[in-house]
């Protein structure tokens, strides 16, 4: 595949790196000479540099062969000129990303066709819906909606009173349609088997049907339902994510400080509390009873802000805290100072661009802790050789574990004696080591 | 969301040892070398006599020995190849290929190893200095054809072909490719390296072809046909008689020869443009019309030079001046007459060529001609800017601006090359006792990768007389040119050990 990405900041750089690492011919476009040397020092990509909407430079890119155009660059008018352009020029495919919420239409953060543009990503978007799935769920650090929202994962943080600890996992009782997928203890991820037994501290991801997952919060962290969510920053995220949540019985509080933009946002949500101040201030938090909150998020686009904002609310007690993190670099000392939930607009938007490059037979999902684990979603072929055996007498390399199949949009966590079948839809969960054996599973025979 | 931390986007540098690293790329070409030397073992055969067959299969079989167990030996360490590791990829390869290259020469014809050595290093660099006096009754058909394969797997690089050959290398492979190519500039033709590689030696391929097929046309025989387009298109310089291209006395051969000497100096990356956008692409390179400009106006000077004080006919003077300033503008180094019998006013317009070189990009040493170009343009802004200091002028190529960066670092390769070859001489003038002429000009043939120079070293003359410690100098001279200096030299500075 011949791909252009314009705009070589943290998304660009990316998509570039994986796209490039998989072997396509990757051509890099951006306004800073410097930044495309050092690129080319670490890639094997062609560069162009100059103004990206320019129908020269991009024609110097070679978009009228290109089979996919990504403007990713840090201005929306910019990113929309080039991609409508690259599709004049000959782009087969063109993908934009949007910052702004100026030319939102609904607030699903996807669009496909938008003013003929292929797709027009809007991560802002993306993560407030993140955060609201979490916002909404008992007690989960991420919810991953998978097969057209019929299945999810959610991961949890196991507390000292949860009463799934200190069992053996054949003894636990799980809710009907759920497993225990993977666990990470130290940071190392593996997937656990009959005998293994969960520990206080342990992060768990669990698999399971949509409807099911509440009651599987409840057990593994023997949390409650969330009533209280504090916003600080009334920006494009916490816009949205007070949008996503309104109507949802929740008690929503928005620090913006901005007293215009505070004023807006009044208008707009009337069911939601906006206060006018600083999210930093401690007085302004001590006054606001933040140890009762059991939600805290912090979003705004500044990265100091929303590290300093969230710690303030852990040291006084907010029962969880989710920050966004604007520079990957720092998700690291996020994690590491306590944050619960750590969002990247960046990481959202490559995850669903290269979603969208990879729709066809695999789709690599999601990435997680670092690259140790992934989530797969693959269509099982007639003549692959996962098909029409029973899963027991089936070697499902260690490390790797079937998640649901989808059969004729009938969804099933399976068991042993479960079989794929033609056509089906598998979610499969594998540990970076086994993903080789898994993709053999269902490559199609040869005889 | 804590849980989807960004895969590593940072290449994390290797933790085996630098020489682990790169011991199984190196064990890698090494086995593409050796099948190479398998190949010519088949020219004997073809030619109906089995002489030189165990010489060249012996050969490939200690070199894919090596080869081999050089992979083995990294075959744990990860594939990523680095800026670093680069340089140490292609010194290594060379190295190892002028050694194991030259076992051939040892094998069949008894040659000492400082000697073979030097035969074999003469042919990768393209040189075609050599140190065999007679050629023609000594070596078998399939030793014979390596020797001059190995001008044409030097020309255009045995590095190249490997990255073309070896996708998995990546972003490796592009450091390779650069510190190889000769010339300037970093721009691919394809955005991945591989395909750049893979174009250029298809290039390579068919010109070669297309220049067997004419020599073969004008009479000559298929083995000295294949033989010499091997040279050529390397612009190396060996032939296949002792007597040179002179040896058939024959006005097409000549022409034809004089031709593809210039197409193999021109800028292989312009030919494949051409295809895709027009011969425009040809007529607006500054390069290729600063290097034809060069080459009509020495043939010019040359051949009325020649005129009447060596051939009285001027169709002559013109056959003999073009080809030699051929020969030796694209440092190839053939010849077809003894040009130290020529007036001064030539011999010194052809001492000024041997450091002009050819086009950047193409199979020619010397300093290359867009570096001449970009000199020159800058020595005019600096006098323009001496009156008005507050010029802003920048170097142009075309309608392109030249980086200032690239503007030092031609400056640079230029200085390097100077101090080079003045070193080189100086060390010919130490080791051996002869005159001034001699030692400068081995140096220069040396380092420019013309191969035959003046005095007791020119067109009539080979370099065997030498002793072994020059033999050794001028072939690490040779190394430097071909590999343009900083891609050796960077290995002897401390910083570049230092972790």
């Amino acid at each position: 595949m011949y791909v252009v990405v314009v705009g070589m900041g943290e998304v660009g750089r990316h998509v570039l790196h994986v796209l490039a690492a998989e072997g396509h011919e990757v051509v890099a476009v951006d306004i800073d000479a410097g930044k495309l040397e050092r690129i080319q020092e670490q890639h094997d990509v062609a560069v162009v540099s100059g103004f990206g909407a320019s129908p020269k430079v991009l024609r110097e890119a070679g978009v009228e062969k290109a089979d996919l155009l990504v403007a990713v660059t840090d201005n929306d008018e910019v990113n929309l000129v080039a991609a409508l352009g690259g599709k004049r020029l000959g782009a087969v495919r063109t993908i934009a990303r949007l910052q702004g919420s100026d030319y939102e239409e609904g607030e699903s953060g996807v669009h496909y066709d938008m003013l003929g543009i292929d797709i027009v990503v809007n991560p802002r978007v993306l993560v407030a819906q993140e955060l609201a799935n979490v916002a909404r769920s008992h007690g989960a650090l991420d919810v991953l909606s998978l097969a057209g929202n019929r299945i999810e994962t959610v991961h949890m943080e196991l507390p000292t009173q949860s009463r799934v600890v200190h069992k053996p996992l054949s003894e636990l009782k799980l809710p009907e349609q759920t497993l225990v997928a993977a666990v990470v203890r130290d940071r190392q991820l593996f997937v656990p088997g009959g005998a293994d037994v969960l520990l206080p501290g342990d992060r768990v991801y669990v698999i399971g049907r949509s409807g099911h997952m509440d009651a599987v919060e409840d057990r593994f962290c023997g949390g409650r339902p969330n009533q209280r969510v504090v916003l600080v920053g009334g920006g494009v995220v916490g816009e949205a994510v007070a949008r996503s949540l309104e109507g949802s019985g929740l008690e929503i509080t928005i620090i913006e400080v901005s007293r215009e933009r505070a004023e807006q946002l009044a208008e707009a949500f009337p069911h939601v509390t906006v206060l006018h101040g600083d999210g930093t201030e401690l007085d302004l938090l001590n006054e606001e009873h933040i140890d009762e909150v059991d939600l805290f998020c912090a979003l705004s686009h500044e990265d100091e802000v929303n590290l300093m904002a969230g710690l303030l609310a852990r040291r006084l007690g907010a029962r969880r805290v989710a920050a966004l993190v604007h520079r990957p670099d720092y998700r690291g000392i996020y994690e590491q100072l306590g944050i619960d939930v750590v969002l990247s607009p960046r990481q959202v938007a490559s995850d669903h661009i290269l979603k969208y490059v990879r729709q066809s037979g695999l789709q690599s999902l999601t990435v997680l802790e670092g690259g140790q684990a992934e989530v797969l979603e693959f269509m099982a072929h007639a003549d692959s050789r996962i098909v029409g055996v029973p899963l027991r007498r089936l070697n499902v390399p260690r490390g790797a574990i079937l998640g649901a199949i989808v059969h004729q949009g009938e969804v099933r966590v399976p068991r042993g004696d479960d079989v794929v079948r033609a056509e089906d839809t598998v979610v499969v969960f594998t540990t970076a080591e086994a993903r080789d054996r898994v993709e053999r599973l269902f490559k199609r025979r040869l005889l | 969301m804590s849980a989807r931390p960004l895969p590593e986007r940072v290449t994390p540098r290797s933790r085996a040892p630098l020489h682990r690293v790169v011991a199984r790329p190196v064990g890698r070409l090494l086995l593409l070398l050796a099948a190479m030397m398998a190949l010519c073992a088949v020219a004997s055969p073809l030619m109906g006599t089995w002489a030189g067959v165990p010489a060249m299969l012996g050969s490939a079989g200690v070199t894919a020995l090596v080869g081999g167990l050089l992979s083995r030996w990294g075959r744990d360490t990860p594939e990523r190849i680095g800026r670093k590791e680069g340089f140490v990829f292609v010194a290594l390869t060379w190295l190892g290929t002028c050694v194991l290259g030259a076992l051939p020469f040892v094998i069949e014809t008894g040659l000492g190893p400082v000697d073979a050595l030097f035969e074999a290093t003469s042919g990768f660099t393209t040189t075609g200095a050599t140190i065999l006096p007679v050629i023609e009754s000594r070596l078998s058909p399939a030793v014979h054809l390596w020797r001059l394969a190995t001008h044409w797997l030097g020309g255009l690089g045995i590095v190249v072909l490997f990255v073309a050959l070896f996708p998995a290398l990546g972003v490796g492979g592009r450091h390779l490719f650069f510190t190889e190519a000769p010339g300037p500039g970093k721009e691919g033709l394809a955005p991945r390296i591989r395909d750049t590689a893979g174009v250029l030696w298809r290039v390579y391929l068919l010109l070669t072809l297309a220049e067997v097929l004419l020599l073969f046309a004008v009479g000559m025989p298929l083995f000295d046909a294949v033989g010499h387009a091997l040279s050529t298109m390397g612009t190396g310089g060996f032939s296949t008689k002792d007597g040179s291209v002179g040896e058939y006395a024959s006005w097409s051969v000549d022409l034809v020869i004089t031709a593809f000497m210039l197409v193999a100096g021109t800028n292989f990356a312009l030919f494949h443009q051409a295809r895709l956008k027009g011969l425009k692409v040809l007529t607006r390179n500054t390069e290729l019309r600063v290097y034809l400009g060069l080459f009509l106006a020495a043939t010019l000077v040359v051949s009325l030079d020649i005129w009447r004080t060596v051939h009285p006919d001027l169709l002559d003077a013109l056959r003999y001046g073009a080809f030699q300033v051929a020969a030796i503008m694209t440092t190839t180094g053939f010849g077809t007459d003894d040009f130290e019998q020529w007036p001064a006013l030539s011999q010194a317009l052809l001492v000024f060529l041997f450091f002009i070189g050819g086009s950047a990009g193409s199979t020619a040493g010397g300093m290359k001609v867009v570096r001449i170009v970009v000199m020159v343009r800058l020595i005019g802004i600096e006098l323009r800017r001496a009156t008005r200091p507050a010029l802003v002028d920048p170097v142009r190529l075309g309608r392109q601006v030249v980086p200032q960066g690239t503007v030092i670092e031609i400056a640079g390769t230029l200085a390097v090359f100077l101090f080079t070859v003045v070193a080189g001489g100086l060390g010919v003038a130490l080791l051996e006792d002869t005159d001034l002429i001699t030692a400068f000009m081995a140096s220069l043939a040396c380092v420019a990768n013309v191969g035959p120079g003046l005095g007791e070293v020119g067109p009539t003359d080979n370099f065997g007389w030498l002793g072994s410690g020059t033999k050794i100098l001028l072939s690490l001279l040779m190394l430097l040119g071909r590999l343009e200096f900083f891609a050796l030299l960077v290995l002897l500075t401390p910083s570049f050990w230092r972790r």
